[in-house]
């Protein structure tokens, strides 16, 4: 059968919550990460809590999902929600960054916790740097990506926490 | 749910505002077994729906829809995070509780089911894990249409619909025009997204494609991807050219080819049933498959199967049509024993296609898993094997011994004991070969 170069699919803007999940490469820059980690900031969300009214969150007000919770799924209980930040920011200077963009803002970043849980972060405020986040499951194949680049970043910048958080990953989507 | 082999099922019980992220109650069926059945331990409830948004999830089909259409396992190691990006739904926009279930083409056929991996116990909804079901493409390609149909026709206004509405129309029109479908097809089998696969790459296999026809070209493609692919086949066809081994296949004009056009069966099932009309039809007496008897299969001696060394570094094992009735063959092991496998393996592909090219490999496509379950059945006739084992219930031990009496590799005969239920399937691999 003969074959023939179909025209290129036509880029159409969608939103965050439907982009593909896959990591830019090459990774950003050390630069373009400091300087994206000194503006980029966290908000939690009611939707990816199962008790929101713990982490003094309005209840989830859209039609019932089945999502991925912080607190059901990884334990990530109201008390740590001052690590939220810094866990962002963790993920941002590790270059795990999405490779689509929504206002020049990458709509899915990844960070990686002490014990091991990785979540994904969505961009809420195209344009502001605003993220929510939750946790990727043991089963989503995303998280090999993200762990193959975060041994990396690891590797060439090693402290004791990011390689705590490391060897938990490892063993915790292993 | 439906009558139809395949559907996915979309409700919504609210219809999303314009603009606004859709919720449905989603569900995945085949063969009228719910693949999308969850516990959910808080609400005391077992239901066979998740609830999430369907323009999301036909997104990602329709972004994935050659992958899992045409895409195959190369072998049945747990796949690379690449491939499990494109075809198990759990990689399907992040957030929500996607069903733990892959799509694999075995060509022809796609088969639905659970993912590699131990489920997620984490959190309090739990999906449970489903059989593995096989079903025609035709049957794929109905039940995604159907599900596209009804999402873009529930949420035409919706968050995204537009998007999805632009990646249906081309899909559409790709499908629609044989020759772009064929580019299409040939970049999915090698692991590539649309657009995502070098031109060159592809022009190399259409100049491929003269000498081992597109048959040929598809498996190659499903046994190694990626940019080297064409090279690879390259090499292994000039291994072919240049092998010392020429063996002829005459014996398997007799086999009916019948039941194998129509599918009529799983490919294991044909392949057994090919290797017992071979040793039927060519008075092969019963039991182990002596080298004298197995080498007169291919016109050939004992010293002849066994002498010419094996090709350093062929990613699978090839037969090329030399002249007359001869082919010329490159096999990958060294080990004599593992030759018999892998010649046996040969002559099953030849039955499967009466074609000038045939390849070996470790793939999950239909022709590869025929050869493999047709190789176990000539050199081991479950029948024999039975008498040989003196019981239902082998040990380890019985399955070593088994295989030194009929001179093939353990995993061999433990392949044939999953198949015929006398040992239990314990890998999704067990179960994707028997389906």
């Amino acid at each position: 059968m003969p074959r023939k170069k179909p025209p290129s699919r036509r880029a159409i803007e969608r939103s965050a919550e439907s982009d593909p999940r896959e990591l830019r490469t090459p990774a950003p820059t050390t630069g373009e990460c400091s300087q994206f980690a000194a503006t980029a900031s966290f908000a939690p969300y009611s939707k990816h809590k199962k008790h929101p009214s713990a982490y003094k969150l309005q209840p989830y007000e859209g039609q019932d999902e089945d999502p991925t919770y912080c607190d059901d799924h990884a334990k990530f209980g109201p008390e740590d929600m001052t690590r939220a930040n810094d866990l962002l920011k963790r993920g941002i200077l590790a270059g795990l960054w999405g490779d689509k963009l929504a206002k020049g803002n990458p709509s899915l970043l990844w960070t990686i916790d002490d014990n091991g849980w990785i979540y994904e972060a969505r961009i809420t405020n195209p344009g502001y740097g605003g993220y929510h986040a939750y946790p990727v499951l043991k089963n989503e194949a995303i998280a090999r990506k993200v762990l193959a680049r975060y041994r990396e970043h690891v590797e060439n910048a090693p402290t004791e926490k990011l390689q705590t958080a490391l060897t938990n990953a490892l063993d915790r989507y292993s | 749910m439906t009558g139809s082999a395949f559907s996915i099922g979309a409700r919504w019980p609210t219809h999303a505002a314009d603009g606004a992220r859709d919720v449905a109650q989603l569900s995945l069926w085949a063969h009228g077994e719910s693949l999308t059945r969850l516990i959910d331990l808080e609400a005391k409830e077992e239901r066979d729906y998740f609830r999430s948004s369907a323009v999301s999830m036909a997104l990602w089909i329709a972004d994935n829809w050659w992958r899992l259409r045409y895409e195959s396992l190369r072998d049945g190691r747990f796949p690379d995070a690449n491939w499990r990006l494109h075809h198990e739904l759990t990689s399907a926009p992040g957030g929500s509780l996607w069903p733990p279930l892959m799509f694999n083409s075995t060509g022809e056929r796609v088969l639905i089911a659970p993912i590699f991996g131990r489920p997620v116990q984490d959190g309090s909804v739990r999906f449970l894990s489903p059989d593995v079901h096989s079903i025609s493409g035709g049957e794929f390609e109905a039940g995604v249409d159907n599900f596209f149909g009804a999402v873009l026709g529930a949420c035409a206004k919706a968050q995204d619909a537009k998007a999805l509405e632009t990646v249906v129309a081309e899909l559409r029109t790709e499908r629609k025009d044989e020759n772009l479908a064929a580019w299409r097809t040939l970049e999915a089998r090698l692991g590539y997204n649309p657009d995502r696969a070098p031109q060159r790459l592809i022009e190399a296999f259409d100049e491929l494609e003269k000498s081992v026809g597109e048959d040929g070209v598809n498996e190659a493609a499903a046994a190694v991807s990626g940019v080297h692919s064409a090279e690879v086949l390259a090499n292994a066809i000039a291994a072919s050219k240049g092998s010392e081994l020429a063996i002829e296949l005459d014996v398997v004009k007799s086999i009916s080819r019948l039941r194998i056009k129509s599918a009529a069966a799983p490919p294991w099932q044909l392949g057994e049933e090919a290797a017992y009309q071979l040793r039927e039809q060519q008075n092969v007496p019963d039991g182990p498959l002596r080298s004298k008897a197995f080498s007169a299969l291919f016109a050939a001696t004992p010293t002849m199967l066994s002498s010419p060394a094996a090709v350093k570094n062929l990613a699978y094992s090839t037969r090329l049509r030399d002249r007359g009735n001869k082919h010329k063959v490159a096999l990958q092991s060294v080990n004599v024993r593992d030759r018999r496998f892998e010649l046996a393996c040969v002559l099953g592909d030849a039955i499967w296609a009466n074609s000038d090219f045939g390849l070996v490999s470790k793939a999950k496509t239909d022709r590869q898993k025929f050869q493999r379950a047709f190789a176990q059945n000539l050199l081991v006739p479950y029948d024999d094997l039975k008498q040989q084992l003196k019981t239902s219930d082998p040990t380890n031990e019985d399955i070593d011994r088994c295989a030194v009496t009929f001179h093939v590799n353990a995993g061999v005969i433990r392949r044939l004991l999953i198949l015929k239920k006398v040992i239990r399937q314990e890998t999704l691999e067990e179960q994707l070969e028997a389906a």
